[in-house]
């Protein structure tokens, strides 16, 4: 009996072991990768340089689509920021997915919007039923549009914007999102750049604004949040963002461009018919199907990331918020997983289904899943006597330094290559965060993920769930 | 020529350029970065001349004329700027009676 | 794992976890520096340029002058980074000011020192050198160098390719798109973007034959080329040309034909018609639709044209 639990305990530790390793490899790959993509990405810039851009002419029309639901509140400061956008050829969509509070008043008494004429062909993809399409009566409003619909949830919302434009380039974002001035401009850059390989999503860096100075939908002065939760989100997105997202683009691997800022060609939506109304990881499921479609298309296709913060959310600041959002993110991961479960391992799909997805099914869903049974196999373990206390003890350290080592890295790349946090306090802050990350937020994290999934196996219905926002405006002006 | 000239250029070395033309054709010239440098000063005199860009950051090109035509009172208003899109052009046109619009590269000598 | 081991991997990962601290903190005080000290040579070429162009009564500021101006701001052979930022600035006024300036500028740009950077990267081996100095080249106006540039136009990299091509229309205008149907390898957007724009800058009347030079080629992009000069020139005789390409394979040819319909159609309504009858020969129901919208959006032509309204409810 004695010599089953040692081997069972050895093999255990051993594959803990593995994965661990392979994860860390992984990461510290992704270091490396992410900065070969910044500097590649800054040699390139200065072939194509922003004021170049917007002094251009015959450049690609966008469209931005930005639907809002019940945010009366902000829906004014929000849609102002939206209109300062430096691009020269661009036009707004606001869709009001049949709010219940006055944001649709509050919008037409402000930018004196009048009924327009609904654009009578045919339209592409299905959605709820349209209400009415609002033009401003003001010609310096002229390229806002806003559409009023009955409720359908944010990706019905966005596809009606979809069947409206009729531009090249479609950016999704949403209401509540600052996005920087010269966010078009740069997020065009790789359409205008692309040659070989067909742009078919292109994403930048989502940045935590709680605590910044913001007037008239422009942050003012960036700062750090004061609340603990919100402050080691920054750590994380900052992780998230410049070294996940930068080093997968690297390799042509993104399977996700944020659904609060992501560019897309608008023929592209069209053929794969839109967001998918069904799913709650809307924009994960949009990224697999569109490099789906270009697979079977036999086309070649990237997707790009662009080591930039170009929009700017709200972080939810309490814990319930918090796990809520987690979680939902969790059964969206499921879900796409669920729906694209054909194309894991799947040589057909070339290095999606072979490397990618089965990286994502493996590292991504299953690593809540090991820490679970890491920590129930380290209580058992302690429990029946079982546990070496030091050896535990230090590999705990071992551990916790390396994956401070990891943040560490990422806070570094980002204070060296961006000019967002320059103090040495703000620094300290952000290092602090991430060390204090492992104790107070992953298990929470853990934890919501889980919830999730048992929602998730047990078919346990709870929708997007309530991500109230303090609003930048009310909250946060200076 | 001469009178007062006020240019509004975020450029720096436009901004000192085109301050150095119009000292050059006689003007009083004030060179300024910013509507809110422009806000800054309490008490405007009326200027011959206005000569400013249409890019500044945190405000639209179509807002920044409408507040700044109604901050200062002018006889004539030129509006140099790198943003030469026809769009743009027939935009600001809408907005208020412009005396000339030079998109870039501009001949600062040809203009009248 | 035994214990030495783990003291092993924990020592490793302080040293670096130091290390990153350490250099983090570096960094952000070197930043602030190259900040201030940039800003400054932003300030002392500020001065120095307007002086130059526009001197006061009395005042003569040569060229030497303005070097050694800059030099004390730091523009030194030893500082390649302020050599490059200066050169950025240069540019940036180059391509503001046209007419004598212009040409004052671009003498200034060849007789301060250091002299010769941008050849010198032309000549480097890094992709990325050498496509900055042909643009350096380019950009400053300086044609001496043309024949140090051309070998580069069909060059395997896409950037010193790009910048080669470009260089080439700035230096040569009309004459240049003689290379365009040679072209095999594809030409991005944004190139197309430039060398219109380039072209248009050097010479604004057209010149019909070399353009039709081009109609033959079997790449995409140089026809998409060949339509956006079309429509920045506002060419209206070319319709046979662009009734032909509106039913081409590719997708994007047939975007330029219909963006550049709907602009030619800004000054001639007949153009609108054109795209309006031929819009059912497009071979993607996403561009005829697309097509009806752009057409919807234009009041002038629904009021003129109540036809197309009775298509438009037919369509839908």
């Amino acid at each position: 009996m004695h010599t089953f639990i040692d081997y069972f305990s050895w093999v255990i530790s051993k594959g803990f072991f593995i994965y661990g390793a392979c994860l860390t490899s992984f990461y510290f790959i992704g270091v490396y990768l992410a900065n070969r993509g910044i500097l590649k990405a800054r040699r390139r810039n200065v072939f194509l340089r922003s004021q170049d851009v917007i002094s251009a002419s015959d450049l690609p029309h966008i469209t931005l689509i930005a639907p809002a639901y019940n945010e009366g509140p902000t829906i004014i400061d929000n849609v102002f920021s939206l209109l300062l956008l430096k691009y020269p050829y661009y036009d707004l969509i606001v869709v009001n997915d049949g709010s219940k509070d006055d944001s649709l008043q509050k919008l037409i008494d402000k930018f004196n919007l009048e009924v327009s004429l609904q654009n009578p062909s045919e339209n592409p993809i299905e959605t709820a039923h349209v209400r009415n399409i609002y033009k401003s009566k003001n010609t310096s409003y002229k390229n806002l549009t806003v559409i009023d619909k009955e409720n359908g949830g944010r990706s019905d919302a966005i596809n009606t914007g979809i069947n409206f434009s009729s531009s090249e380039l479609i950016l999704c974002t949403d209401a509540d999102c600052i996005i920087e001035e010269t966010a078009l401009v740069k997020m065009v850059t790789p359409y205008l750049e692309a040659t070989d390989k067909e742009v078919i999503a292109c994403g930048g860096g989502i940045g935590l604004a709680n605590g910044s100075s913001i007037e008239k939908g422009v942050i003012k002065k960036l700062r750090l949040p004061q609340n603990l939760l919100a402050l080691i989100q920054v750590v994380e997105y900052i992780r998230a963002f410049l070294l996940g997202r930068m080093s997968w683009g690297e390799v042509n691997g993104l399977l996700l461009v944020s659904g609060a800022f992501g560019m897309f060609p608008r023929r592209r939506l069209v053929e794969v018919g839109g967001f998918d109304t069904s799913t709650i990881g809307e924009d994960f499921e949009l990224c697999v199907r569109l490099r789906k479609h270009m697979e079977e298309l036999n086309l070649s296709y990237k997707i790009v990331y662009l080591p930039l913060t170009l929009c700017w959310t709200e972080a939810p600041e309490t814990y319930k918020i918090f796990i809520s959002q987690r979680d939902r993110w969790a059964r969206g991961l499921c879900e796409t997983l669920s729906t694209h479960k054909k194309m894991i391992g799947n040589s057909k799909y070339g290095t999606m289904g072979m490397i990618f997805l089965p990286y994502w099914v493996i590292f991504e869903f299953g690593a809540p899943l090991v820490e679970l049974i890491g920590l129930l196999y380290i209580i058992i373990s302690a429990s029946m006597g079982w546990l070496n206390w030091e050896v535990t003890f230090y590999a705990f350290v071992a551990i916790y330094l390396i994956g401070c080592l990891f943040s560490t890295t990422a806070v570094f790349l980002y204070v060296n290559y961006f000019n967002q946090y320059n103090t040495i306090g703000q620094i300290f802050k952000l290092l602090g965060a991430a060390y204090l990350e492992p104790f107070i937020f992953h298990p929470i994290l853990v934890y919501a993920s889980i919830k999730g999934y048992y929602k998730m196996l047990f078919n346990i219905k709870s929708g997007w769930g309530t991500m109230t926002r303090k609003g930048f405006s009310s909250a946060n002006s200076s | 020529m001469g009178g007062k000239a006020l240019v509004i250029q975020e450029n720096r070395v436009m901004n000192r350029i085109l301050e150095r033309h119009f000292l050059s054709k006689g003007y009083q010239c004030l060179a300024l970065h910013s509507l809110d440098a422009v806000k800054g000063i309490i008490a405007h005199p009326k200027y011959d001349l206005v000569v400013t860009d249409l890019l500044f950051q945190g405000i639209r090109s179509v807002d920044y004329i409408v507040e700044l035509t109604s901050l200062i009172q002018y006889q004539r208003f030129v509006v140099v700027t790198s943003l030469g899109q026809e769009r743009m052009k027939r935009q600001i046109m809408k907005l208020t009676k412009l005396d000339g619009y030079y998109d870039f590269p501009v001949d600062l000598d040809s203009m009248n | 794992m035994r214990s030495p081991d783990i003291f092993t991997l924990i020592e490793i990962s302080c040293f670096f976890l130091g290390c990153n601290i350490v250099l983090m903190i570096l960094m952000v005080q070197y930043r602030k520096y190259r900040g201030k000290r940039l800003s400054n040579l932003e300030a002392v070429f500020a001065d120095c340029v307007s002086s130059y162009l526009y001197p006061r009564p009395g005042e003569q500021i040569t060229s030497a002058e303005v070097g050694e101006a800059l030099s004390k701001a730091g523009v030194k052979k030893c500082f390649p980074g302020n050599i490059d930022y200066l050169i950025q600035l240069m540019i940036r006024t180059q391509r503001a000011l046209g007419g004598i300036n212009h040409h004052k500028i671009k003498k200034l740009y060849s007789e301060i020192p250091p002299y010769g950077v941008s050849i010198a990267k032309v000549r480097s081996k890094k992709w990325s050198v050498k496509a900055r100095g042909i643009r350096e080249i380019y950009e400053m106006d300086q044609p001496q160098y043309l024949k140090e540039i051309v070998p580069y136009y069909n060059h395997k990299n896409i950037y010193v390719r790009r910048e080669a091509q470009i260089a080439l229309v700035v230096f040569l205008g009309w004459e240049s798109l003689s290379f365009l149907p040679m072209l095999t390898r594809r030409v991005g957007l944004w190139q197309q973007i430039k060398i219109v724009e380039k072209l248009h800058d050097v010479d604004k009347s057209y010149n019909i034959g070399y353009l039709r030079n081009c109609y033959k080629s079997s790449n995409p992009d140089v026809l998409q080329l060949v339509i956006r000069i079309i429509k920045k020139y506002q060419i209206m005789s070319e319709t046979d040309f662009l009734e032909k390409m509106l039913c081409h394979d590719d997708y994007e040819v047939r975007e330029a034909v219909i963006y550049c319909l709907l602009s030619l159609g800004v000054k001639n309504p007949e153009m609108r018609r054109l795209l309006y009858s031929l819009r059912t020969t497009i071979p993607s129901e996403i561009q005829q639709t697309q097509v009806l919208k752009y057409l919807y959006k234009n009041q002038d032509f629904i009021l003129n044209h109540p036809e197309f309204v009775i298509g438009l409810n037919r369509s839908a």
